[in-house]
């Protein structure tokens, strides 16, 4: 809620004419409209384009902004229309889950970690490529609701759909995510998840 | 679709009722094969809640700000509306409308006697009930239909997609 005041508190600066005040707004948020980014273009140098290319939008249309939702949801869904039409425009096609290129290969950590914090970090890499081979539209929804912190509402807003229709789509994409990684872990699922 | 691991996936989340969350309850509590796929479930949610954010490249946040700097200074919507401005052209059209009645007043001769124009509401409708107006009655029918039709087709082409 703090946040949220805080990030009105500097629209409205923006809009009195500090444009300056846009940076704070723009580190606040770019790893959460990046990391979104990236559930879309799967390389970061997409990614940035359609962050950047968020940013600006949601510049130039700040005044519209009605200031009754959170300015992150409007942001984001920012990011969903920029995303889409990036990947209407590259026409990127969705990568195959017998792709050799998606073999996964965990990094060797270092020797400086303990046991636990090892395996802890080679389940989020796990996670992390499921994630990736997941369909853009259902790794935007799980990323929205696990890391963007917004409610059912406010994703639907945002994805302009109804409420009812994110909740089944995200319990679809959690089930699909839950068959990637069966299919990433093998036999190592009980031991990771 | 399966329904147990939707069941346990909305208590998770916390979108059950409290009747709901009881009998989930009781079920982690004495069904093992349940609490199992609880747990795991519970485990890949709190993942996905921990993992790290992608952190974009260290001139992500110099590059935005060099486009937006050379973009037009935003402006708060309510400001862009000048309220003198709406109330001049009201006041303008309010001032003719006035001028407009006095004028006719001013011109018009009161001393004559006034009395009602004489409406003829007779009605011959055998006149207009010919082939030609029935056939136009049926075109504009047929092209009421096809829009109508046509909304139709559309709204369900949209939901599908």
């Amino acid at each position: 809620m703090h946040q949220n005041e805080t990030d009105l508190a500097l629209i409205n600066a923006v809009l009195v004419g500090q444009t300056s005040q846009y940076e704070v707004l723009v580190k606040r948020h770019q790893p959460f409209v990046f990391t979104l980014a990236m559930r879309f273009a799967k390389n970061r140098e997409d990614a940035e384009e359609i962050a950047q290319d968020c940013f600006v939008k949601a510049y130039r249309a700040l005044g519209t902004f009605k200031q009754k939702a959170k300015f992150s949801t409007w942001l984001y869904s920012i990011t969903y229309t920029s995303a889409m039409t990036f990947l209407r425009k590259k026409k990127l096609t969705t990568q195959s889950i017998n792709d050799d290129e998606n073999v996964l290969q965990i990094a060797n950590s270092g020797t400086n970690f303990d046991a636990n914090l090892i395996e802890k970090k080679s389940a989020y890499v796990y996670l992390n490529h499921a994630i990736t081979l997941l369909l853009p539209d259902d790794a935007a929804i799980i990323t929205l609701f696990y890391k963007g912190e917004q409610s059912l509402e406010e994703i639907a807003q945002a994805l302009n759909m109804e409420a009812k229709t994110v909740k089944v789509k995200l319990f679809r994409a959690r089930l699909r995510l839950k068959d990637k990684l069966k299919y990433l872990l093998k036999d190592e699922v009980n031991e990771l998840i | 679709m399966s329904t147990i691991e939707e069941e346990i996936l909305n208590y998770i989340d916390g979108n059950c009722s409290l009747a709901e969350k009881t009998i989930i309850e009781t079920k982690i509590a004495r069904d093992k094969e349940y609490n199992l796929l609880y747990q795991s479930l519970l485990v890949v949610s709190q993942q996905l809640i921990e993992l790290e954010f992608e952190e974009p490249s260290m001139s992500f946040t110099r590059n935005v700000m060099d486009k937006v700097n050379l973009e037009l200074k935003p402006v708060a919507m309510q400001t862009k509306i000048n309220h003198k401005i709406i109330y001049g052209i009201g006041a303008l059209f309010i001032c003719a409308i006035l001028f407009i009645l006095g004028y006719a007043i001013a011109i018009s001769n009161l001393n004559k006697n006034f009395s009602m124009p004489k409406l003829n509401f007779s009605f011959a409708i055998h006149k207009y009930i010919n082939p030609t107006s029935l056939k136009i009655f049926l075109f504009l029918d047929l092209v009421l239909a096809l829009i109508y039709l046509d909304a139709l087709l559309r709204k369900g082409t949209f939901k599908k997609t």
